[in-house]
C-alpha cells in the first residue's frame, strides 16, 4: 500500500480542481509572473527580463489608471445599489399583483437572456444621438429640440452605460428577492398588520429581515460577474469619448492588445481581479451570516 | 364613516399606483427588445428617417435574407458563427455538467475539512474578469497553438462554468432527502447505484437547468471569445456582432436582425428553466 | 352593548360567494366560538373582522364604529394565529413589546406591560429566547402574550390550538379559559373542534357552507340543536341520525324497523312525512347503565346484537345493530360485553330529536 486511497469527496472534486487549475490558476500565476517583466507580445525574449515592481510603480503613478479605477468603483457602487433597490421594488410590485403573476415573472426575467454584448448594442442603438429611440422620443414629445449627444459627451455616456448596466442586471435581484417573498410565511406579516404596523413598518420590521439573505445571494451572484460591464462598455463607447468612460477592464484590454504591453496589462489585471475578489468575499461573508440566521430562526 | 371613506380612497389610490408602477416597469423592461425586433423588420430608410417614423410603414424580412445570403453581398458569415457557437456551447456545457455534478454531489453529501473554504475558492475562480483571464490564456494558447480553435474556447468555457454549476447542483442535491439514497442502499444498491437510480433522477430537472444556464453563459460570452478567436474557424456570434460595427457606417438593421437570431435560443431556453434556476440558487437560503 | 356586530356580512371571490350575508352580535366581554367543518367560512369571517380580508358586502362594527374599510391597525384588535406567527428574528421580549414599540409607547410603559403579560402567562424565564428555541406550547403562550399586551377591544383567535398535540391542547384550553377569566375581554375564537368550542365559549356559532346554522350557549346547541347538521356536529360521539318516515304513532326506518313516535312530536308531524330521527349515544343504553332513569312512558326497549365495543374505562361505547346499521350507545358503569352478545337497549325517546328530511330544520318548534 504505497498509494494512499483518495477519499470520495477528493475524488469527486478532482476534475473541477484540475480544470480550474489548468485554465485559471496556472495561467494567472503566469500572468502574475509576467507582471514583473516588461513583456511585450511582439518581443518574446522580454518575458525573461525581470524588472521587479516597475510595472506596478508605473501604473500607480499613472493618472489614467486611477481615473479608470475610480470610475469602475463608482459605476459598480451606483449600479449595484440601484439594481438592488429597483430589483426589490420590482419584486414587491410583481408579488403584489393579483393577476398574471406567471406572465409578469417571465417578463421580469427578460433582460437576463440578453448577453451583455447585446445589451450594449441595443442601448448603443437606442442612445444614438441621431436615430436613437431616446432622442427621437424626447424630440417628438417636445422635451428637447436638439439631439442630446448621449454617447458623445463623457458624463452622459457614463449615464447611458449605467442605465444599460442596470437594465441588464436588475432582474437577477428581482428574481431572487421575489423567490424570497414567495417563500416567506404569510402569518408574521398579517400579525404585524394586526399589531398596528403601517405597510412601511411591516416591510421594515418583518419582510425585510426575511428576504435579506435572498438579496445577499443576488449580490453574491452579481459580484461574481461584475466584469460583464466590460462587454457593454466595449460596444457602447469602447472607453470613449477620449477615455471618459474608460473602465479598468477596457483599459486592460487596450494596454494588452492595442499597445501590446502585456506586462503592464497583467499588473493592471491584478487590480481588477482583486477588486472582484473583495466584492465577492464581502458579500459571501454576509450571505453566510444571513443564511445561518435565517436557517436557525425561520 | 369618514375614516372608512378615506381608508377606501387611500386603498384605491394605492391600487392605481401599483398598476401604474407595474406597467411602467414592464414597459421599461420590454421596450429595448421590442424596438430591436421592430427595427430588424423595417427598411433602413425608415430607421434613419428624420423626423422619426414611429409606426412601421413597411415590414419585411430583407435583413434576415441578406444576413444568411453569405459574405460578399453585405452579409457576414452568420451560419459559420452560429455553428461555432453551437458546437462550443454544447460541448462545454456537457463537460461542465459532468464535472459540476461530481463536485456538487461532493459538497451536498460529504463533510470534509475546509469545505466552505473550498467552496469559496471555487467561486473566486469565477470572479476573475474574463478580460483579465484572457491575457495569460492568450499567451498560453499561442504557445500551444490552440488560438482560434474550438478546443481552446471549449476548455476556457468549461472552467468558466464549473464553479457556478457546482453551486447550482449542490443546491439541487440538497433538496433530495438523504434518506432516499440510504433507503436505496438498504434495499441493496451500492452507493453508485443509489446515486443513479434515486438521487440523479430526482435532481434531474435541476441539473438540466444548471446545464441550460451554463449553455447560455457560453453562448453569450464575449470577453474571452473576442481575444481567443480570429476567423470563421471559431468566431462565435457575440464576436460576430462586432463585424457590423467594424466599418464606419453601422448597418443598424443588420445588427438588429443578428441580435434577434442570438436572442431566440436564449429566450426559449430561459423560459424552460426559470422555475428550477431560482430554486437551485436559493435552496440553501432557507434550509441553511 | 354589542362590541362586535356583523350585519349581512358577505364575502365573494369572483363569482363564488363563500360567506352569505351573516348577522351576529357579540356582547362586551363575551367569549364567542365560531365552529364548523373546514371550508365553512369561519376563518374568512374572522379575517374579515380583523381586516385581513376585504369584505364584499354588509358591515362590521367594532365598539360601535363601522370599520368596513379600515386597515387592521386602525381596528384596535389583536389576533392569535394558528401557526403562532411569531417574529422569528426577535426575542420573546421583543415579540411581546413589538406592537407597543410600533405605537410609540414610552419605554417604561412597554416594560411594565410586557412584564405583566409575561407574569400572567409564565414567560419570565423565556424572555430572552428566540421563537425557534421554544416548544410548541411555549410559542402558543408567547402568541397569546403578544395579544394581551395590546389591551385591545377584541381578541381574535384563529384555530390557536390545532398545531399542538392532544395532551398540550387540553392543557392550553384550560389556560385560555383561565386567561379569559383574568383579563375579561371580548373574544372571538375560531375552531373546528367542537369540544374546544363547548368548553371555552359563552356562546357558540355553528357555521356551515357560509351560513350560520345556530347561535346559542353550549347547553342550547347541545340540548336543542336547531338543525340536523348541528345535531350531528356537536357532541362526541355524534348523535345517531337515521332517516325515517312518519307512520301512525311511530317512525319507520328504511330497513323496516320502527320506533314509537316520541310523544312531544305528535302534534308536529303528519303521517307520511319524511323525517330524520336523532338520538344521542347517552340516551341509548343497556338497561341500568344509563344516564337517566328515563320517563317510563317514553322509554322503549329493543334487544340488539353488539357489533363492536370501545372500552374507555369509566364508560364503554357499544355499537349495536338496529335497522341494518350501527347505533352508538354510551354504557356507564360498564359491564363486560363482546361482539355478538345480544343486549336489551333502552331507547330514551323523551330525549329524541326529529328533523325535517327536506329542510334539515328541527321539528321541535
Amino acid at each position: 500500500m504505497t498509494v494512499k486511497r483518495l477519499s470520495a469527496p477528493t475524488l469527486l472534486l478532482l476534475p473541477a480542481v484540475l480544470v480550474l487549475a489548468a485554465v485559471v490558476v496556472v495561467p494567472l500565476c503566469l500572468s502574475f509572473y509576467s507582471s514583473f517583466t516588461p513583456f511585450r507580445l511582439t518581443r518574446p525574449e522580454t518575458f525573461f527580463t525581470f524588472i521587479g515592481l516597475r510595472s506596478y510603480r508605473n501604473i500607480l503613478s499613472d493618472a489614467n489608471f486611477w481615473w479608470a479605477f475610480g470610475r469602475t468603483v463608482l459605476l459598480l457602487t451606483i449600479a449595484l445599489n440601484l439594481e438592488m433597490l429597483l430589483g426589490l421594488g420590482l419584486a414587491l410590485l410583481v408579488e403584489k399583483a393579483s393577476r398574471g403573476q406567471r406572465l409578469l415573472r417571465t417578463i421580469m426575467m427578460f433582460p437576463m437572456m440578453f448577453s451583455p454584448i447585446l445589451v450594449g448594442f441595443q442601448f448603443k442603438f437606442m442612445f444614438n444621438d441621431n436615430i436613437g429611440l431616446v432622442n427621437n422620443a424626447l424630440q417628438s414629445l417636445g422635451v428637447t429640440r436638439d439631439a442630446i449627444p448621449w454617447l458623445i459627451e463623457g458624463h452622459l455616456a457614463f449615464v447611458a452605460i449605467s442605465i444599460a448596466e442596470i437594465w441588464s442586471s436588475t432582474s437577477i435581484f428581482a428574481i431572487l428577492i421575489l423567490a424570497g417573498l414567495l417563500a416567506m410565511p404569510k402569518e408574521p406579516v398579517e400579525a404585524a398588520r394586526v399589531d398596528g404596523c403601517t405597510p412601511w413598518q411591516t416591510f421594515r420590521y418583518v419582510t425585510w429581515p426575511f428576504i435579506m439573505p435572498f438579496a445577499y445571494i443576488a449580490m453574491t451572484i452579481r459580484s461574481l460577474d461584475v466584469a460583464r460591464a466590460y462587454d457593454i462598455v466595449k460596444i457602447m463607447t469602447d472607453g470613449g469619448p477620449a477615455g471618459r468612460t474608460e473602465l479598468l477592464w477596457t483599459l486592460v484590454a487596450r494596454t494588452a492588445y492595442s499597445d501590446a504591453r502585456m506586462g503592464v496589462a497583467n499588473a493592471m489585471a491584478y487590480f481588477s481581479i482583486l477588486l472582484s475578489i473583495v466584492f465577492t468575499v464581502y458579500f459571501f461573508k454576509k450571505l453566510a451570516a444571513a443564511r445561518t440566521q435565517i436557517g436557525a430562526e425561520w | 364613516m369618514d375614516a372608512n371613506a378615506s381608508a377606501r380612497l387611500k386603498r384605491r389610490a394605492a391600487t392605481i399606483a401599483h398598476r401604474v408602477g407595474l406597467f411602467l416597469a414592464m414597459l421599461f423592461i420590454c421596450l429595448p427588445g421590442i424596438w430591436i425586433v421592430l427595427s430588424s423588420l423595417r427598411p433602413t430608410v425608415e430607421i434613419l428617417a428624420k423626423p422619426p417614423i414611429w409606426i412601421p410603414q413597411q415590414v419585411s424580412l430583407d435583413a434576415y435574407v441578406a444576413m444568411f445570403s453569405g459574405v460578399g453581398k453585405g452579409g457576414i458569415p452568420v451560419l459559420d458563427y452560429f455553428r461555432n457557437s453551437l458546437i462550443i456551447s454544447v460541448t462545454s456545457t456537457v463537460l461542465a455538467i459532468a464535472i459540476g455534478m461530481a463536485g456538487g454531489y461532493a459538497f451536498a453529501r460529504y463533510r470534509f475539512r475546509g469545505k466552505s473554504a473550498m467552496f469559496l475558492g471555487l467561486m473566486l475562480t469565477r470572479t476573475v474578469p474574463g478580460i483579465a483571464l484572457s491575457l495569460p490564456l492568450f499567451f498560453v494558447y499561442a504557445r500551444l497553438d490552440i488560438i482560434d480553435t474550438h478546443f481552446g474556447l471549449i476548455l476556457a468555457y468549461v472552467a468558466l462554468n464549473v464553479p457556478f454549476t457546482i453551486w447550482l447542483i449542490d443546491g439541487f442535491f440538497r433538496q433530495v432527502p438523504k434518506d432516499l439514497a440510504e433507503a436505496a442502499q438498504i434495499d441493496g444498491c451500492t452507493r453508485w447505484q443509489a446515486f443513479w437510480q434515486v438521487e440523479f433522477p430526482l435532481a434531474g430537472p435541476g441539473i438540466a437547468s444548471a446545464g441550460i444556464f451554463a449553455f447560455l453563459t457560453s453562448w453569450n460570452e464575449f470577453a474571452l471569445a473576442s481575444q481567443l478567436t480570429r476567423s470563421i474557424n471559431s468566431k462565435t456570434l457575440p464576436v460576430g456582432l462586432l463585424d457590423y460595427t467594424a466599418e464606419f457606417t453601422i448597418d443598424w438593421r443588420g445588427m438588429c436582425a443578428l441580435a434577434v437570431v442570438m436572442i431566440i435560443p436564449a429566450l426559449i431556453l430561459t423560459f424552460i428553466v426559470q422555475k428550477h434556476l431560482v430554486g437551485g440558487l436559493t435552496s440553501g437560503a432557507v434550509k441553511g | 352593548m354589542a362590541i362586535v356586530s356583523l350585519k349581512k356580512l358577505t364575502k365573494r371571490y369572483g363569482s363564488m360567494e363563500i360567506v352569505h350575508g351573516i348577522d351576529l352580535d357579540v356582547a362586551d366581554r363575551e367569549f364567542i366560538a365560531l365552529v364548523g367543518p373546514s371550508g365553512c367560512g369561519k376563518s374568512t369571517t374572522l379575517r374579515m373582522i380583523a381586516g385581513l380580508e376585504d369584505i364584499s358586502g354588509g358591515t362590521i362594527e367594532i365598539g360601535e364604529r363601522i370599520v368596513n374599510d379600515l386597515p387592521p391597525r386602525s381596528r384596535n384588535i389583536s389576533m392569535v394565529f394558528q401557526s403562532y406567527a411569531l417574529y422569528p428574528h426577535m426575542t420573546v421580549r421583543e415579540n411581546l413589546g413589538f406592537s407597543l414599540k410600533i405605537a410609540g409607547a414610552p419605554k417604561e410603559e412597554m416594560d411594565r406591560r410586557v412584564a405583566e403579560a409575561s407574569a400572567i402567562l409564565g414567560l419570565d424565564a423565556l424572555l430572552e429566547r428566540r421563537p425557534s428555541q421554544l416548544s410548541g406550547g411555549q410559542r402558543q403562550r408567547v402568541a397569546m402574550g403578544r395579544a394581551i399586551v395590546r389591551d385591545p377591544d377584541v381578541f381574535l383567535f384563529d384555530e390557536p390550538l390545532s398545531n399542538l398535540d392532544a395532551k398540550l391542547r387540553t392543557q392550553m384550553r384550560t389556560e385560555i379559559k383561565k386567561l379569559h377569566a383574568k383579563v375579561k375581554s371580548t373574544v372571538i375564537y375560531v375552531t373546528h373542534d367542537q369540544v374546544e368550542a363547548m368548553t371555552l365559549a359563552d356562546r357558540i356559532v355553528i357555521m356551515r357552507d357560509g351560513y350560520i346554522e345556530q347561535v346559542g350557549t353550549p347547553d342550547e346547541v347541545f340540548q336543542r340543536p336547531a338543525t340536523r347538521f348541528v345535531a350531528g356536529f356537536i357532541g362526541s360521539p355524534p348523535m345517531n341520525l337515521q332517516e325515517a318516515t312518519v307512520a301512525d304513532g311511530k317512525v319507520v326506518f328504511a330497513g323496516g324497523q320502527s320506533l314509537p313516535l316520541p310523544i312531544r312530536f305528535k302534534a308536529k308531524v303528519n303521517v307520511g312525512d319524511k323525517v330524520v330521527f336523532g338520538l344521542r349515544p347517552d340516551d341509548i343504553y343497556p338497561a341500568g347503565h344509563g344516564l337517566h332513569s328515563g320517563d317510563a312512558a317514553d322509554v322503549h326497549d329493543v334487544e340488539l346484537p353488539v357489533t363492536v365495543t370501545e372500552p374507555l374505562g369509566n364508560e364503554t361505547l357499544v355499537f349495536a345493530e338496529f335497522d341494518r346499521r350501527d347505533w352508538v350507545s354510551r354504557m356507564l358503569n360498564p359491564k363486560p360485553l363482546k361482539a355478538g352478545d345480544r343486549v336489551a337497549m333502552h331507547f330514551d325517546l323523551s330525549q329524541a330529536h326529529l328533523f325535517s328530511a327536506e329542510t334539515g330544520k328541527s321539528l321541535r318548534a
